[in-house]
């Protein structure tokens, strides 16, 4: 049977007056990075690839596991049971969403070294990501580049989003002036989550995304958004006496220090997690050719086009392209790097 | 002394088992002094309430502003998970 053509698509978001046709060209020729590809950027990254952005980047370092599925809409079992990358897996099943839409999967770390990179040539940066030290070197080359960013955080039944326009609204630094020490604050893993509480913070910053995107900038709702779905209650706070704030060391100083890489961290205990994530110090990354081929002769090894995951000494070593490795069975920081120089050795 | 309800937010108002707190305050205390009080109230979020934002009638207060009588207020943890 022949199937219908896509022609209309988009009607019925064209039909909404304050995007239309025009505001659905702008759409489709729009770039975005979102940051993140979890509980927050699964549900970001579909609702833009559906709305017909044009051009989706999906930054995320960690790989699907089955703790994941309850919440992070784009991955499936498969996913889970094999370990795949969440940017590619995302990036597979959005192209069964939209064949339209370029999906570029960046299955890596976003960090002072890899920012220029993976930041520039976007329109809008979508926060999806778990940390405030990532969330701060977004704010700091928001800044410094002019583009704007949407954050958004949620855990346990709770949540809040902060859409930031360089020039025009307060950044995350005239907010939270230094991030909160690594450790400090609940994460998903130690105080739970309720898929809702993510969805709807994911969805607030989709249509702040959809509005900067559509040329409706105007309509960017000020402030920060607080819910909290278990007594039903949702806030905006006014953030106005923070605007024009000449002493943000951010927007105020034009000071962008995880941006140069003077604050922030390379090596980190992934909270809660019983894992920690290993970067390889060397900057020029490793010769992934050469690494797979030493560790494929490790017992019980696992080959996947994205990483190599075997066991040793009671440890689960997951090793990705970049060098980078996973490293589960221990939050000690010191362990894991010298498992690391044993058993992969770069 | 003026009594202050303060609304509480994701992990303090898991953690304090409740949505709002009252808060007896000298009169003219500032920001400051009710984020010292609610550390005191509820010792284990004290971490999490010295780097909450604290929001007086839905707008964001500095340490330094002075409360009123019937000020509407706010404590929200920052929010990390995602």
């Amino acid at each position: 049977m022949k199937s219908l053509p896509a022609i209309d698509r988009y009607s019925r978001q064209e039909r909404f007056a304050l995007i239309g046709k025009e505001g659905q060209e702008k759409l489709r020729a729009s770039r975005v990075a979102v940051c993140g590809v979890g509980a927050l950027g699964t549900v970001i990254a579909g609702t833009l690839a559906r709305a017909g952005v044009g051009y989706l980047r999906l930054i995320d370092r960690d790989i699907v596991e089955w703790s994941n599925l309850q919440r992070q809409i784009l991955f499936d079992e498969e996913d889970a049971r094999t370990g795949r990358p969440k940017a590619e897996a995302a990036a597979k099943h959005l192209s069964l969403i939209n064949k339209d839409v370029t999906v570029e999967p960046i299955a890596t770390e976003l960090n002072a070294r890899s920012a220029q990179d993976l930041l520039s040539n976007v329109d809008l940066i979508v926060d999806g990501c778990d940390n405030f030290d990532t969330r701060f070197l977004i704010n700091d080359f928001s800044l410094r580049h002019r583009v704007p960013w949407i954050y958004g955080g949620a855990i346990g039944a709770s949540g809040q989003s902060m859409t930031i326009l360089p020039g025009r609204t307060p950044c995350l630094r005239c907010l939270i002036e230094t991030p909160p020490p690594p450790g400090s604050l609940p994460t998903c893993e130690t105080a739970g989550i309720i898929a809702p509480a993510s969805m709807i913070i994911a969805s607030i910053e989709s249509a702040e995304a959809i509005k900067i995107l559509a040329g409706q900038s105007i309509a960017v709702t000020p402030g920060l958004f607080v819910l909290d779905l278990w007594n039903g209650t949702s806030k905006r706070i006014n953030l106005d006496s923070l605007k024009d704030n000449p002493h943000c060391p951010a927007c105020g100083r034009g000071e962008y220090p995880w941006l140069e890489g003077t604050l922030g961290s390379s090596t980190t205990s992934l909270c809660g997690r019983d894992a920690v994530q290993v970067i390889p110090s060397r900057a020029e990354g490793v010769d992934w050719e050469r690494l797979k081929r030493d560790l494929s002769i490790k017992p019980g090894v696992q080959l996947t086009p994205f990483l190599v995951r075997f066991e040793a000494e009671g440890f689960e070593f997951s090793v990705f392209r970049d060098g980078r490795a996973i490293i589960r069975g221990t939050d000690d920081v010191v362990l894991a790097r010298s498992l690391y120089a044993r058993h992969i050795g770069c | 002394m003026t009594e202050y309800r303060v609304l509480l937010f994701a992990q303090i108002r898991e953690e304090a088992g409740q949505e709002s707190l009252p808060i007896a305050l000298p009169t003219n205390a500032t920001v400051s002094d009710l984020r010292k009080a609610l550390m005191e109230r509820l010792p284990k979020s004290a971490s999490l309430i010295c780097q909450s934002m604290i929001a007086v009638d839905e707008a964001y207060a500095s340490d330094n502003v002075c409360l009123k009588e019937k000020s509407r207020i706010a404590c929200i943890p920052p929010v990390s998970g995602g």
